[in-house]
């Protein structure tokens, strides 16, 4: 199973289904020009609400995008991942036979599973009683389908797995996919994450006070929490022989990846953990903290987040923080999405030369310390060479993915 | 950190489950030895107060009382899936020689397959956001027990175990995805001690939603509970349970078959599995001495990983381990359970006496056409 | 402001804040004095003390603002808060 040397692991392709954009040529001139996506709630009943807007994906016809999944058997959250990576491997240049040939698989991550059919299925519960629940429809509530649904759509005969590891799972898949690569037991992996907005989320996160009145304003020092937010985000991993043999575009490489549980409290983020698995992530990619040009923050815009963050990064970086961003600024919290679409910008910025923004940030908090770079406003051109994209979830649950400029 | 190492065998050191057939190994064995399970309450507490639906046995944990593990304290806002993985975890650890010192912490982590969380939970706090006063009056205590990762990061928080921490879902093959997962994390340095396993909660909604489904076959049984493993590295000889093996995961490989291309596919999917587990752990058709098998609920599926089962095993017919037609249906928390049975087999019974080694196989195929296969080998056997 | 803190509650609601409280912490009412600190004495993390406030708003029928969901580690500063709220449902 194990080869001698570890192959090097490249991303050859890019699938986005959000707010701001479906494909990643959309996806990626919305991050550079700092546009939101962010719109009134229109997937529950917001009624009651206090705070009722979302980063909800309206224009999304799964049909535009599936070649094979047949759409109406499957929940939202499956059909984001499953065209998200048919977008992704579109975007590769894969022919169908050719990546169902090989020895490809998935690895998606989501935090709340297929929430929208648990959501309908509850109405029903509520409407016609505990026996009055549709069994196809519950047949669609098992979160293993996001990745099957990959699985199914492409054709792929590997293995299909979803991660559960809540905000943090795309980049739990990534990392799973980079070291299945590595080692030799795959050759291309589809990696990512997919979540549906839904009135459970929206409820729990209102309840802690952590849901922001208009925009997602991370490092603000008026922010006002989080956005809930939908999506699909995949990759194409793939090793490197492979996509150099097929001449394909190498938009980055991935150097290594690092994980760790704070142990500590459910929902609250921890320095200690983060910092540590900073430092893991960069042990994995054979990197030091001065060579890292840019950070994808997780940055969901609450005050406990944006300061326990900033202070691990502080820790591991020391008085040079590198420019750290949060494209939530944006999209919201996509939640189980979140980190893959944190990746898609890391591979973006990569490969066209630009720091994505934070957009929405008006007047940076002073709590967070001096020389915050937080790239207001609009994506600046820069020529980043190693990234880190980072992903922090309930739980406890911190994965850290490094990326580099292809070389 | 991560390079890949010579060594594919990892062990395990410790495990512990709890089923319809109570606590520990010994009494799940006798249970599949046997065909009968000890008396139950039909489901009556896994259900609290709500209906079952018609015809279905409900195998659930008997008199499951956490707080009889766990103690009494921070039980309330955590769900079943919960507190039955816990447990499991619990008795794992309880299990080993001695408890790992404080300096083992970071290097441990937990992996756990479920592929819904607790389906309760989630509803019930959807219902809670509809009926309140106000929508957002919804219990924040509850919130963080929605998510998939809960009963992971619970049993972390309770031992401080800040290694990788990872949920999978994967439907009825959730606990071969999780021991995957373990496996990789381990062989590549990631950790060095992880509790595995996998969990599955009998409730109301799940046993109304496979009512409905229609996928429970013709003696629709369902059933919950949880096994958790201590596995480790086989070069590990300074951890808790040096020297101490009760079985070795020698491979663990899993699979997808789209269902559109049909059963037969997922069969041969199945083979390709229990070949590649093979070859991984070095073994032939004719080392397997004992099956654990899955036998997915409804129509045709225990025929399908029967298929793929006998065209991997080229004409050899080991033992069987018919776990799920004592426990019923497990969903998620089956390949655990089947494991544990086979280790429950193998401590239950002597090693072969010809010297040859003793391997095992257990095998699960889900309703999605995803399956796999693990591998094992008995280690007085392995030497 | 200053008028409602020092405002007593009832014996009747001061019972009943106690009995929320402890259901929280999972002990019994008798256990909780007010020279605990819910945290220190009590392990209660801040999810059990907004909890906490969760459960004053649906029980008492009272509602406290988001910003003041902080700070909660004794059943003085409780009946305080109770106090504070009651006060101004009762006047609007």
């Amino acid at each position: 199973m194990s080869e001698l040397a570890p192959r090097r692991v490249a991303v050859t392709g890019l699938g986005a289904v959000s707010s701001i954009g479906i494909g990643i040529e959309a996806f990626t001139a919305a991050v550079r020009e700092g546009r939101d996506g962010v719109t009134d709630i229109q997937s529950f009943d917001s009624t009651g609400f206090r705070h009722t807007r979302a980063g909800e994906v309206h224009d999304f016809r799964p049909r535009d995008h599936l070649e094979r999944l047949p759409a109406e058997k499957w929940g939202r959250s499956s059909q984001f991942a499953a065209a998200a990576a048919r977008l992704a491997v579109r975007d590769a240049g894969w022919d169908a036979d050719g990546l169902s040939a090989s020895r490809a698989g998935s690895a998606m991550g989501t935090t709340n599973g297929e929430a929208r059919v648990f959501q309908e299925l509850t109405e029903q519960w509520m409407a016609q009683g505990i026996d009055g629940i549709d069994g196809d429809l519950a047949a669609r509530a098992s979160a293993d389908r996001i990745a099957a649904a990959v699985n199914t759509e492409l054709g792929l005969r590997g293995e299909a797995q979803t991660f559960g590891t809540a905000c943090s799972a795309s980049n739990y898949a990534i990392g799973y996919g980079f070291d299945l690569i590595r080692g030799g037991a795959a050759d291309v992996m589809i990696a990512g994450g997919a979540d549906a907005v839904n009135r459970a989320t929206h409820a729990g996160f209102h309840r802690l006070g952590a849901i922001a009145p208009d925009l997602c304003r991370p490092f603000d020092e008026d922010r006002g929490g989080i956005m809930t937010a939908e999506g699909g985000a995949a990759l194409v991993l793939e090793s490197w022989d492979s996509a150099v043999s097929r001449g394909a575009r190498i938009y980055a490489e991935v150097l290594g990846y690092g994980l760790t549980c704070d142990a500590k409290h459910p929902t609250q983020p921890d320095r200690d953990g983060i910092a540590e698995c900073i430092r893991r992530a960069h042990r994995d990619a054979g990197v030091e903290p001065d060579e890292i040009d840019y950070v994808c923050a997780h940055g969901t815009g609450t005050a406990a987040n944006d300061s326990t963050e900033v202070a691990a990064v502080r820790e591991v970086f020391g008085d040079r923080i590198p420019p750290i961003s949060s494209i939530k600024s944006m999209l919201g919290h996509t939640m189980g999405a979140a980190s893959g679409f944190g990746a898609l910008a890391c591979c973006m910025a990569l490969y066209e030369g630009f720091l994505p923004p934070t957009a929405t940030v008006r007047s940076v908090d002073p709590a967070l310390g001096p020389d915050l770079d937080c790239v207001p406003g609009r994506a600046r051109p820069a020529r980043p060479r190693i990234v880190e994209n980072h992903g922090f979830a309930f739980g406890g649950n911190n994965a850290i993915v490094m990326l580099g400029r292809p070389a | 950190m991560s390079g890949t190492t010579e060594s594919t065998a990892v062990r395990i050191t410790g495990y512990g489950v709890i089923s319809a057939a109570g606590a520990g190994g010994k009494v799940l064995y006798e249970a599949v030895r046997s065909g009968t399970l000890p008396p139950g309450d039909g489901g009556a507490q896994a259900l609290d107060g709500q209906p079952a639906p018609p015809g279905v046995r409900l195998l659930s944990v008997p008199d499951f009382a956490p707080r009889e593990y766990l103690g009494r304290k921070g039980l309330s806002a955590l769900s079943r899936t919960t507190t039955l993985s816990m447990v499991a975890a619990e008795l794992a650890l309880a299990g080993l020689p001695e408890p790992g010192g404080p300096e083992e912490r970071a290097d441990t982590g937990v992996v756990l397959g479920t592929s819904t969380g607790s389906a309760r939970a989630f509803a019930e706090f959807f219902r809670e956001s509809y009926e309140a006063e106000r929508p957002y009056l919804v219990s924040p205590a509850l919130f963080p027990g929605l998510l998939l990762n809960h009963g992971a990061s619970q049993v972390a928080m309770r031992h401080s175990f800040t290694g990788p921490n990872a949920s999978l879902a994967g439907g009825q093959i959730s606990a071969l995805s999780a021991l995957r997962y373990a496996r990789n994390a381990l062989l590549t340095g990631r950790a060095a001690r992880l509790l595995t396993g996998a969990v599955e909660e009998l409730g109301a909604h799940t046993a109304w939603a496979w009512h409905r489904g229609g996928a429970l076959g013709e003696r629709p049984a369902l059933g919950e509970g949880s096994a958790v493993f201590v596995v480790e590295t086989a070069g590990g000889g300074t951890g808790p349970a040096a020297g101490r093996s009760l079985a070795e995961l020698t491979a663990c490989e899993v699979a997808f078959s789209p269902l559109d291309e049909g059963p037969d596919a997922v069969a041969a999917a199945l083979a390709r599995c229990v070949e590649d587990a093979l070859r991984v752990g070095g073994a032939e058709p004719g080392d397997i001495g004992v099956v654990s098998a899955g036998a997915s609920s409804g129509p045709g599926w225990s025929a399908v990983e029967a298929r793929g089962r006998r065209r991997a095993l080229a004409g050899h017919t080991p033992e069987v381990l018919r776990v799920q037609e004592v426990l019923g249906e497990t969903y998620s928390a089956s390949g655990a359970l089947q494991l544990a049975a086979l280790i429950a087999h193998w401590e239950d019974g002597a090693s072969r006496s010809d010297g040859r080694a003793d391997w095992g196989l257990v095998t699960s195929v889900g309703h999605d056409g995803s399956v796999g296969a693990a591998l094992l080998r008995r280690p007085s056997a392995a030497g | 402001m200053s008028d409602n803190l020092g405002k007593e509650l009832s014996p009747e609601l001061r019972t009943r804040v106690r009995g929320i409280v402890a259901d929280v912490l999972e002990v019994s009412a008798d256990e909780v004095g007010e020279q605990h600190s819910f945290v220190e004495d009590f392990d209660a993390d801040s999810l059990l003390i907004i909890e906490m406030f969760s459960r004053f708003e649906k029980q008492l029928g009272i509602e406290i603002p988001q910003e003041e969901l902080v700070d909660l580690d004794n059943l003085g500063t409780a009946y305080e808060l109770i106090a504070r709220h009651t006060t101004a449902v009762a006047h609007v």
